[in-house]
């Protein structure tokens, strides 16, 4: 009699997959044109990141520093140096688009001799630069025991053998924690900003936190194709929710009486947030940024098994071959990665922290 | 104090609960091992049917990646496996020299592998037939990989099985093998994919789209008795070593581990007579997805429908208990 109250009964229950499939495939067609855009730009994104990190020359990081010093003794703004790294690398990624891989180009001056061969020869990106590059990082952000420990586990990955591999992996991340910042800053503030937005975004963060990445991974192959695309919108899925809620937390922990005299003096909400909340909230937005950084770490093992290459992939065909050693040392050279990444912008954190307190050096 | 007390007492009868729940008994059970693939599915559940209901032993199943599988009929964790792709793992016949696992039947021996395109799109392109035909047919399969595709400059995209597997190996060979494919080597890329839901996926999209795709697949699966695809030939005769040729068709076999006779000698000799087709096999998976039905359910009716076979198979009082415990399901 009372049976359906101890099994589930069949007329209970209604067919909620079908439902998902048909939506799935209504959206997948209704907007294919969105899919590809996002494709394309995703894409064209990871080629640029992929060729500032494999295909910079040495002179080009060279002058890159060197700019960056000189600007910052010459200038004392740290803003400004930081463009002219940026600017420089920015030139270099144009040349690299539109001459050096373009197969026209490269054609026209193999036919006129008067061009020296270096003009048009694919420039690879030394590995002692990263070496060089993250000792300065480290050493500006920390303490020199912290910065040559960083430098001796980055040269460790190169030892193990899967150099190219991390470099791979590493613009997967860059990517996907570059997309998960221009997404997560904006949304944050909005939540902190409006209650409607809290109580909206907050079932969803905790949805993208928790269902099971394996659900998503083949559907977003089905929209972004296979490959490196589909790899980094997983990726930036799982890796976006922790700077929402931290830019969300950042802002709304700022002390009120700051907040009191920014509206005393008749701040516009403009300057409220741009000159008061977002300064004040800046090592939390940091922290968050390096949470996401490491959740993308973790997610780029969990990416391969949808097409995309390097450490992750390393350590899935060593899995399905038994091949215990081969497995551990990709998965140290991921651990790797995410100390010197978590270093690095901890670094940032507590160095935005003293700055927020006035201990300005 | 009175905290840490508390906490004490409260950990200490958690343990015990525990210590207590995690009591276990020994149980008389058979492993199955099973692969991510639909007929292995299918097989290991008509297998757990006869054996549960024909003999009255409980059967586990552990779906385990390839390796993992081979591991542990190695190691005697899981004593079947009704779905041995011998040609495809490279240790396998070591394994059988050793003693580890021996083959007591072959499941079924009419399966065919290789590169396979859409029906459709043969009939858009009659010169499009062999393999050696893909090179001129190149700008129909872009990279995905590649911005700004153009056939002149980048290569095109063969989409291949998980790497690690011997037929991938085998592709890969071929795809790298200068002398006899010189137009695949400079045309095409072969592309592992890590998972075969990443690669019938990959299909399954291009299928949906009407989109060209040229990939790896193999018979009897789910997929090729649903989709209409087309496997294309090789105009050269099959050596494993230069990669020429199509693979031939393989002995899937029915491997069991070395004590399993003397364990269960009338399991034995049941998995002894099990021989299918891959044409029975693929009736089953297509009556799974026409009638949207599980692979218990495939399993039950495929036990309706092809009695005359399997009653040969088990003894005369477990075809009668199968045939009964068959009744009670009325599906």
């Amino acid at each position: 009699m009372l049976d359906f109250l101890i099994e589930f009964p069949e007329w209970l229950m209604f067919n909620f997959s079908d439902f998902i499939d048909r939506a799935f495939v209504w959206f997948r067609s209704t907007f294919s044109f969105l899919f590809e855009f996002i494709r394309t730009v995703l894409l064209r994104s990871l080629d640029s990141v992929a060729a500032i990190l494999n295909s910079t020359p040495w002179f080009i990081w060279v002058l890159a520093i060197a700019g960056y010093y000189a600007i910052d003794y010459f200038t004392k703004r740290k803003g400004i140096a930081w463009l002219t790294v940026a600017g420089v690398l920015v030139l270099w990624l144009i040349y690299y688009n539109a001459i050096l891989i373009n197969p026209h180009f490269v054609q026209m001056v193999r036919e006129m001799e008067s061009i020296p061969w270096w003009f048009i020869e694919q420039p690879r990106t030394p590995w002692t630069i990263y070496i060089v590059l993250v000792f300065l990082g480290a050493y500006s952000l920390t303490e020199w025991k912290t910065a040559l420990l960083l430098s001796v586990l980055l040269f460790l990955i190169g030892a193990f053998g899967v150099w190219d591999a991390m470099v791979y992996t590493l613009g997967i991340i860059v990517i996907s924690v570059f997309i998960s910042f221009i997404i997560g800053l904006p949304l944050g503030i909005l939540m902190a900003k409006s209650l409607v937005v809290e109580k909206i975004l907050r079932p969803i963060l905790d949805l993208m936190q928790t269902i099971p990445s394996f659900v998503y991974l083949i559907p977003a192959v089905m929209l972004f194709q296979q490959g490196r695309v589909p790899a980094t919108f997983a990726t930036i899925i799982y890796s976006v929710p922790p700077l929402i809620r931290l830019t969300f937390l950042g802002i709304q922990n700022i002390e009120s009486d700051v907040v009191e005299a920014g509206e005393a003096f008749g701040s516009t909400p403009r300057q409220m947030l741009f000159k008061i909340e977002i300064p004040q909230a800046l090592s939390t937005i940091a922290t968050g940024l390096n949470q996401t950084t490491m959740m993308a770490v973790a997610m780029v093992v969990i990416a391969s098994l949808i097409g995309a290459d390097g450490l992750g992939r390393i350590v899935l065909i060593a899995n399905r071959q038994i091949q215990i050693g081969e497995g551990f040392t990709a998965g140290f050279a991921i651990v790797f990665l995410a100390i010197i990444l978590d270093r690095l912008l901890q670094g940032m954190a507590n160095k935005l922290e003293y700055s927020e307190a006035g201990i300005d050096e | 104090m009175k905290l840490i007390k508390r906490l004490v007492l409260v950990s200490a009868l958690l343990t015990m609960i525990f210590a207590v729940a995690a009591c276990e008994y020994e149980t008389d059970e058979i492993t199955l091992g099973e692969g991510d693939w639909e007929s292995n599915e299918f097989h290991n559940q008509i297998t757990r049917f006869i054996i549960e209901y024909g003999y009255g032993i409980d059967v586990n199943i552990d779906t385990v990646d390839t390796a993992l599988l081979v591991q542990g009929l190695r190691e005697g964790t899981i004593h079947v496996n009704m779905e041995m792709w011998g040609d495809n793992i490279p240790t396998f016949q070591d394994d059988l020299d050793q003693g580890y696992y021996e083959i007591v039947s072959v499941n079924f021996d009419d399966n065919y592998q290789g590169l396979y395109i859409p029906q459709y799109l043969a009939e858009q392109h009659e010169g499009l037939r062999t393999i050696q035909d893909l090179p001129e047919y190149k700008h129909l399969f872009p990279d995905p990989e590649v911005s700004n595709w153009d056939p002149e400059v980048h290569q095109a995209v063969v989409h291949g099985g998980p790497s690690g597997w011997a037929v991938t190996n085998f592709l890969q060979t071929k795809f790298e093998n200068e002398d006899l494919y010189p137009g695949l080597v400079e045309h095409f890329v072969f592309r592992p994919s890590e998972s075969t839901t990443l690669l019938n996926t990959t299909m399954l999209s291009a299928y949906e789209d009407e989109e060209p795709w040229v990939g790896y697949n193999w018979e009897p699966t789910w997929i090729l008795g649903q989709l209409d695809m087309l496997l294309l030939e090789d105009e050269y005769e099959y050596d494993a070593d230069t990669g020429a040729g199509n693979p031939p068709t393989q002995d899937v076999t029915v491997v069991v581990t070395a004590d399993f006779e003397s364990d269960y000698p009338e399991i034995h000799a049941f998995l002894s007579n099990y021989e299918t087709s891959s044409a029975i096999t693929a009736d089953g998976l297509a009556y799974m997805q026409t009638e949207d039905a599980s692979t218990e359910e495939a399993a039950r009716w495929w036990l309706r429908e092809y009695e005359d076979l399997w009653s040969n198979w088990v003894t005369e009082d477990a075809h009668t208990a199968i045939m009964d415990a068959l009744d009670t399901y009325d599906d």
